[in-house]
């Protein structure tokens, strides 16, 4: 083995990490997934830790394994890992990859796609409905301060090294953040099924009854409209029904989402066409 | 700008955009694609108007990163460009909500064809060639991008023979009916979604809250969120305090 037996230089640690935020996934595939796009981001470490190309080869290899996390969560995989590299203990970086890639998933993807998107899609939608151009902002922008934060995460892993395994057995913060998220998003949710889906009601004309004097055509007596009935039950009654009919389908009954939009476009579509709603 | 130009610029946005997504910078949203082909066509605020619709609809999705999905992002572009050539939204809406569906399938084709650049780059470490290997592992955005540049490109190609089709289709009442209220019921699947990943369990009366905020009280967006963001920091200051 060629060992360099040098310590990593500012601008390899700077290159890798840019091509870990950018690349991850450049190569994303059914069958290795994240793997070729980590091994691209190990290529600035491996070239000065190693002397010849041959070797260079042999470790990237090493890293052309099955390799899948959330990509915020890997910046902090990734940081650990390159520590272990420069210290020539590429076994425990392996490990480290392989034990720390699931947790870190699960860890990511909660924050991604329960504690941040969630409560910021609502808003950007119902912003947008509003025509308010701060909509934009609110759709893009915290997904941008996610890869964003893979800088830091990066260098805190890689002061860190193997102890980030404790950093993430012990994360009670979290718990909290989704609490807190979970309610803000359900206040907001409480408010949208019924404003965004106002327009699901039944037609005044659909089923509606008038008495017309015969001699002189005039109407002298309509029964309301169904509408109208529901309306004295509970406001927004429909949408109310069509959304939980919904999350029925998808949570109980385990429908995938596809299906369930098909389910819902094809009743959506019979009502329209009949003139019901 | 003539159709080939509008097809072009696009498919090139759709297909650059989803390598951004890839990097995790995630502008490949249905608004922000409206906008882009809103711009392209010389129209922004219609742009802005079919975007916000399906960016209504898509809400919910975007955890299902891995699973098969509508793409309300190409369905915002098409619905944009056709609310430009026929003046109408109703006629937009009506491509855009159905294309959304139609598209599905092209991810598949993305996650799929990669495989193939990654075997060249394990091909070009076993020949030892760090720079061939680098080459090949960025090339593996090449399906990616076809993978949306395509439909997007051809589709708008015939922008004009699928215009006169939607424009003939709203003719029908019945039709333009049926597809108006699959419209709007549609982000209700969005709100299922959410609500699944949700602890209902533990938290409906907020649920509650929200509704009666805004269906006795008229309260917009931004106040919804306000109080329910003070009602998260008051549970959870309480759960320490306890």
């Amino acid at each position: 083995m060629a060992q360099t037996g040098n310590k990593l230089s500012k601008q390899a640690l700077s290159k890798s990490v840019s091509r870990h935020a950018w690349a991850l996934q450049w190569c994303w595939n059914y069958e290795r997934m994240q793997a070729a796009g980590y091994a691209y981001a190990m290529v600035p470490i491996i070239k000065e830790l190693y002397d010849t190309e041959e070797d260079q080869c042999r470790q990237l290899e090493r890293h052309m394994v099955f390799y899948n996390s959330h990509p915020g969560g890997s910046a902090l995989i990734h940081g650990a890992d390159v520590a272990l590299e420069e210290s020539y203990q590429p076994e425990v970086g392996d490990n480290l990859k392989v034990a720390l890639m699931g947790p870190l998933a699960g860890i990511g993807d909660t924050i991604q796609a329960v504690l941040v998107m969630p409560p910021f899609n609502i808003i950007a939608a119902g912003l947008a409905a509003e025509g308010n151009w701060l909509s934009v902002l609110a759709s893009t922008g915290p997904l941008l301060a996610l890869f964003v934060v893979k800088w830091p995460l990066f260098y805190y892993g890689y002061k860190q090294g193997v102890n980030v395994i404790q950093d993430v057995s012990g994360t009670g913060t979290l718990d909290k953040l989704q609490t807190a998220a979970g309610i803000l998003g359900l206040t907001v949710i409480g408010g949208f099924v019924p404003s965004i889906l106002a327009g699901l009601k039944i037609k005044d004309s659909f089923l509606a009854q008038q008495l017309v004097n015969p001699e002189t055509g005039e109407v002298v007596q309509s029964t309301p409209g169904i509408q109208k009935a529901l309306d004295g039950i509970l406001p927004y009654l429909i949408p109310i029904l069509v959304t939980f009919f919904c999350y029925y389908l998808v949570k109980v009954k385990k429908v995938s989402p596809l299906k369930t939009i098909v389910i819902l476009a094809a009743v959506a579509f019979v009502a329209g066409a009949f003139g019901v709603m | 700008m003539n159709t080939f130009m509008v097809a072009l610029l696009l498919g090139f946005w759709s297909g650059f955009a989803m390598i951004m997504n890839l990097s995790g910078i995630g502008i490949r949203t249905a608004l922000l694609s409206g906008i882009v082909a809103g711009l392209i066509v010389g129209d922004v605020n219609m742009g802005f108007e079919i975007g916000a619709i399906m960016l209504l609809m898509s809400i919910g999705f975007h955890t299902y990163g891995g699973a098969t999905i509508p793409d309300y992002v190409t369905g915002a572009m098409f619905g944009t460009v056709v609310y430009k050539t026929t003046g109408s939204y109703d006629i937009g809406l009506s491509v855009a909500v159905t294309l959304s569906l139609i598209m599905t399938q092209m991810d598949i084709l993305g996650r799929a064809t990669t495989t193939v650049f990654q075997h060249l780059a394990d091909k070009a470490l076993a020949q030892n060639s760090v720079r061939k290997f680098e080459m090949w592992t960025l090339a593996g955005t090449l399906p990616w991008f076809l993978s949306r540049f395509l439909p997007v490109f051809i589709g708008l190609l015939f922008v004009d023979q699928l215009t006169v089709i939607a424009d003939a289709a709203a003719k029908l009442e019945w039709f333009s009916n049926g597809l108006a209220v699959v419209g709007k019921a549609l982000p209700a699947v969005g709100f299922a979604l959410l609500l699944s990943y949700m602890d209902l369990k533990k938290f409906w009366p907020f649920m509650v809250v929200g509704y009666v905020m805004f269906a006795y009280m008229g309260v917009g967006t931004l106040g919804l969120a306000l109080v329910g963001a003070a009602a998260g920091a008051l549970f959870t200051a309480k759960e320490v305090a306890e």
